[in-house]
This record gives structure tokens, C-alpha cells and sequence, in this order.
């Protein structure tokens, strides 16, 4: 209940922030047809929530080498996990590097499990993601505004603002500067990131947002970074700022 | 931008030569890029045909019954009588020579770009000729 009422107080003031600003990001969410947005709007028929239930069993599910489980330690994932993926990206003090959820389910998997780390896409990494960032949902989205996170910041906006591909496009092109205007037939979005990993109806499945990011450089015909690239955790920090306040809705539907 | 005689790569096509010169004003003249004269009843299919990152992706045309047409560039009715062949042609080519910064990808062009996908590398989105039938259609678009 206190949980509930910290989100109401937050997003409230949140709302009215926005509305006297008279603007403020604008979820991917807003810009589905309401077939789609109803698909998210209930965890019984969203169909991402298959992954979150494999997030489960793999949250149980003792090592191979040292039989301990991410459950051993963080037994109950509605408080444990509460406000976790909202810290990310960030920079980490004991790895001494800036990371992304990901990388930090990673390290965890590694160093506590003595386990080989999950594939950049895998589905299990998707489903760890999918579960965690779930314990952030309705919280708005942050950014951490310090010394190491800023330069990740910057370099994300440059790639932003970068034309690319045969097409040459930029991300900001669309995203930014012909959002709202119609693509085709569609409406272009702001390109809002507050909802991954998203199950998205055009691949049948759930992806993350490395995967996003690739399908859009493909979009533009431009080559695409790999996952893990520095490129694509730039971008996610610049992103995130870009989001910032905006209500997080892991796992999402989009189109 | 001034670009002279250079060395163009239609998509799946010989190479050939783009005549082009710079005008007394700095504009660019090009002339028609293929021998053959420009085909409107291709240059419509061209210009549907979103699997080209085609007109009608970001262009509205109201003359065509065509569905969800896109709102990004300006209407193209009656772009005939706004612009000249010449210009219009420069601008299907490559549109920066008019605006750098422009959302317009260049149609027939492969320099200036970064990271073109292993697929696309080295090839131009229209071929010489789908330019031509392309401009021969938008001609036909007067007020």
C-alpha cells in the first residue's frame, strides 16, 4: 500500500509537471491502436508475461556448479527487485564499469554463480530482464545525472543525431523531429524505450531493445552494432534521460 | 556541394556516367540520367512500391486512391508546376544539394553516407531509369 501510494504521489506530481510544461515524453503506448494497447493493459493476455513466468522458474533454478540461485539470495522479487531495472544504466562502483541491466544480471550470473553469462538476446536473458524490469512498473523513468553517466549521455545523443544507412536517417530525424506525423500508414512515436523488453507483434515474440535499435538501423539499410556494443548502451543512456519521467511498462506490446 | 562528372552505380546496373556541371549561381544542372525517355506508368509503380523507400512512404498525392499515404514531406499535387524537371530531378537524385540536413533520402547517390548495411554498400535506392519514370510521373502532376 505504500508502495501503490509513493507511485500515486510520484506520477501525480509527475502529470501536473507535464501539464503545466505543456509538453513531456509521450509513451510508445499512446501511439497503438487500442487492439494493441489492450494486449498489454492485462497481464492475463499480454503475451510477454509467457517470459516473465520463464524469469520465475529461472529465478529458482540452482547452478550447475555452486547450486545457488538468484532465489537464494533475493527471495522475494516484488520487494527485493522493487526499483532495480530503474537504476540502469549506470555506473557500477565494483565492476568500475557503466553497464546496463543486462550486463549486471550478467555479472551476478558469473560471479555468484559461478555460470557462463547468458547471451546478449537469448531468451533467458529476456526473460531475467523481463522479470526484474516488471518489479519497476508505473515508476517513472530516471536518469542518474553524475560524472559517469554523463559522457555516456552525450555520446548516446551523438549517435542519435547521426544520419546513417543508405536512407540516410537519423534517429532524431523521425523520432524527434516527425514524431506524430504519418509514416505510411502508421503514426511515428517518439521512440520511447519505457517499455522493454517489449513483445512485439510484427516479430510474434518478445525482443529487446539491442534488438529494436538493430531493426531500425536495418530500417534506414545502415549496418547495425552488435548487442552488446558501447554504441548500444550509449544510445540507452541517452534514451533513458530522454524518457525521464515518463511511466515505465515492462513488458510491453507494441506493434 | 558542387558536384562535376562522377562515377554513379545504378542498383543492378552498368555504370554510367552522370553529366552534371555548376552553374554560374552555384546550382548543379543535371541532365537526364539514361537514354531513354522516362516511363509514368513505371514511375507510379515505383513510387507505390514501399520495399523502394518509395514517394508515397512520406508523400501525400490526392489525385492517387492509394491508403495510409504519408504526411512527412509536402503533397506532391501539382509539383510540376512548383518545381522545373531539372529541380525536380535534383532533388530525387539527392536532395542535400538543396538541404543538407534534409529527411529526404538521396535517391541516387552513394557518397556522403555512413554505415551503409553489407546489402546496400556501393548501390544507389532507385536505378538511373526508375529516376527518369519516377520524374516522368511527378511531370504529369501540374495545378
Amino acid at each position: 500500500m505504500k508502495r501503490l501510494a509513493l507511485i500515486l504521489i510520484i506520477y501525480a506530481a509527475h502529470a501536473q509537471a507535464q501539464t503545466l510544461a505543456g509538453s513531456g515524453p509521450i509513451s510508445g503506448y499512446d501511439f497503438m491502436e487500442p487492439t494493441t494497447q489492450q494486449l498489454q493493459d492485462d497481464d492475463f493476455i499480454n503475451p510477454a508475461f509467457f517470459l516473465v513466468d520463464r524469469g520465475l522458474a529461472l529465478w529458482d533454478q540452482p547452478s550447475p556448479t555452486n547450486s545457488k540461485s538468484c532465489g537464494i539470495c533475493h527471495q522475494d522479487i516484488e520487494t527485493d527487485m522493487y526499483d532495480v531495472s530503474r537504476q540502469y544504466p549506470k555506473y557500477d562502483t565494483k565492476l568500475s564499469k557503466f553497464i546496463n541491466l543486462e550486463m549486471k544480471i550478467n555479472s551476478e550470473i558469473v560471479n555468484k554463480l559461478d555460470a557462463s553469462p547468458l547471451a546478449p538476446g537469448s531468451e533467458d536473458l529476456l526473460a531475467l530482464t523481463s522479470l526484474i524490469g516488471l518489479q519497476s512498473r508505473g515508476l517513472p523513468m530516471a536518469s542518474a545525472s553524475n560524472a559517469e553517466t554523463q559522457p555516456w549521455i552525450e555520446r548516446g545523443k551523438t549517435i542519435y543525431k547521426t544520419k546513417r544507412g543508405q536512407l540516410n536517417l537519423s534517429c532524431a530525424d523521425c523520432h524527434q523531429d516527425h514524431w506524430g506525423d504519418r509514416l505510411r500508414g502508421d503514426t511515428i512515436s517518439q521512440g520511447q524505450i519505457n517499455a522493454f523488453p517489449i513483445f512485439r507483434l510484427i516479430w510474434g515474440e518478445v525482443g529487446s531493445l539491442q534488438r529494436m535499435f538493430s531493426w531500425c538501423m536495418n530500417a534506414v539499410r545502415s549496418e547495425p552494432y552488435n548487442n552488446d556494443a558501447d554504441e548500444y548502451l550509449a544510445l540507452e543512456a541517452f534514451l533513458t534521460k530522454k524518457a525521464q519521467g515518463l511511466a515505465i511498462e515492462t513488458p510491453g506490446v507494441r506493434r | 556541394m558542387g558536384f562535376k562528372i562522377s562515377l554513379a552505380l545504378g542498383a543492378g546496373y552498368a555504370a554510367i556516367w552522370v553529366a552534371t556541371s555548376v552553374l554560374s549561381d552555384g546550382v548543379t544542372a543535371i541532365y537526364a540520367l539514361t537514354n531513354t525517355a522516362g516511363d509514368p506508368e513505371n514511375g507510379l509503380l515505383v513510387l507505390r512500391d514501399s520495399s523502394k523507400a518509395s514517394c508515397l512512404i512520406c508523400h501525400n498525392i490526392a489525385s492517387l486512391p492509394d491508403r495510409d499515404q504519408g504526411r512527412i514531406g509536402p503533397a506532391l499535387d501539382g509539383v510540376a508546376t512548383r518545381y522545373s524537371e531539372h529541380d525536380l530531378r535534383l532533388r530525387l537524385i539527392d536532395a542535400r544539394h538543396i538541404n543538407e540536413k534534409t529527411v529526404m533520402p538521396p535517391y541516387f547517390s552513394t557518397e556522403n553516407l555512413f554505415r551503409v548495411g553489407q546489402k546496400w554498400q556501393g548501390k544507389t535506392i532507385y536505378t538511373a531509369q526508375e529516376v527518369e519514370d519516377v520524374l516522368a510521373f511527378l511531370m504529369g502532376l501540374e495545378d
